[in-house]
C-alpha cells in the first residue's frame, strides 16, 4: 500500500467514526421533554407523564417497511414487562396514512403524531425506525437504529437491565 | 494558464457539490415512495419496451417467456 492509500483509509475511518458518534449523540443525555397529541388527536401526552418508568421512544412511519415488524415486538415487550412503557411517535406527513397503517397492525400501544418532525429533530433520529430506551430517571441509555428480528433479544436485555 | 484551469475546475466542483444535501432519516417519506424505486418504474419500462419493439419489430423480444419456440403463449 502506498502512503496515499493509508491517508484514504484513515480519512474513511474518521468519517465512519464521526457518523457513528453523531448517531449516538443522545445516549447518556437527559431525554428532552415533549408534548404531542395522539394519532387520532383525542388526547395529548408528555414524556414527563411516564417518569419513573422505563420508556421506549420509538419513531416510526407508514412508509418504513421494518416498522411493520418492530411495532408488534415493542408491544410484546410492553405486555410482558412491568413498568415499561412504549411511546411510539409517528412522523408521517399525512395523518390518514399513519392511522390506516396503525389500524391494520391493531396493536395496543400509545402512538403520538409528530407531522412537523420537531421531536424527531430534537432526538436526532438517524434512521427509521429508531428506538431510544430511556431509564427511570429520564436518561437515554440505548439507541437502536433500524430493526431486525435478530436484535429483539438485545433490546429485551437492555430493557431488563434498566428495570 | 494552469491556475486558471484549476480555478475553473474548483468553481465547477463547488457549484456541483452545492446541489448535494444530506436527507435525514425522518425526512425520507417522499424518497421512500415506491415510484422512486429504479426497478419499479412501470410506466417508464413499458414505454421503453414499446420503443424497443417498434425499433426491433419484435414484440416481446425483450422479456421472452418460454424457450424460443415461436409460440405466442
Amino acid at each position: 500500500m502506498t502512503w496515499r492509500s493509508y491517508i484514504v483509509l484513515i480519512l474513511t475511518a474518521i468519517a465512519c467514526t464521526s457518523a457513528y458518534a453523531l448517531d449516538q449523540a443522545m445516549v447518556g443525555k437527559t431525554a428532552p421533554n415533549f408534548t404531542l397529541r395522539t394519532l387520532d388527536g383525542a388526547k395529548s401526552y408528555s414524556l414527563s407523564d411516564f417518569k419513573g418508568q422505563v420508556v421506549i421512544i420509538d419513531f416510526w412511519a407508514s412508509w418504513c417497511a421494518p416498522c411493520k415488524r418492530s411495532l408488534p415486538k415493542l408491544a410484546q415487550i410492553e405486555r410482558t414487562h412491568k413498568n415499561v412503557r412504549v411511546v411510539s411517535i409517528n412522523i408521517d406527513d399525512d395523518r390518514k396514512n399513519a392511522l390506516n397503517f396503525f389500524r391494520r397492525l391493531n396493536i395496543p400501544i400509545l402512538s403520538l403524531f409528530d407531522p412537523e418532525k420537531k421531536v424527531a429533530a430534537k432526538y436526532v433520529v438517524p434512521e427509521m425506525p429508531s428506538a431510544l430506551i430511556v431509564d427511570k430517571s429520564g436518561v437515554v441509555r440505548y439507541l437502536h437504529i433500524g430493526y431486525a428480528d435478530s436484535e429483539f433479544e438485545t433490546i429485551v436485555k437492555h430493557i431488563e437491565a434498566l428495570q | 494558464m494552469k491556475i486558471v484551469v484549476q480555478l475553473i475546475f474548483a468553481c465547477g466542483l463547488i457549484a456541483v457539490l452545492e446541489g448535494c444535501s444530506i436527507v435525514k432519516g425522518y425526512e425520507r417519506e417522499k424518497l421512500a415512495d415506491p415510484i422512486m424505486e429504479r426497478a419499479n418504474q412501470f410506466s417508464k419500462q413499458s414505454l421503453e419496451q414499446k420503443f424497443f419493439s417498434t425499433r426491433e419489430g419484435s414484440i416481446g423480444g425483450a422479456v421472452g417467456i418460454g424457450g424460443g419456440c415461436g409460440c405466442a403463449k
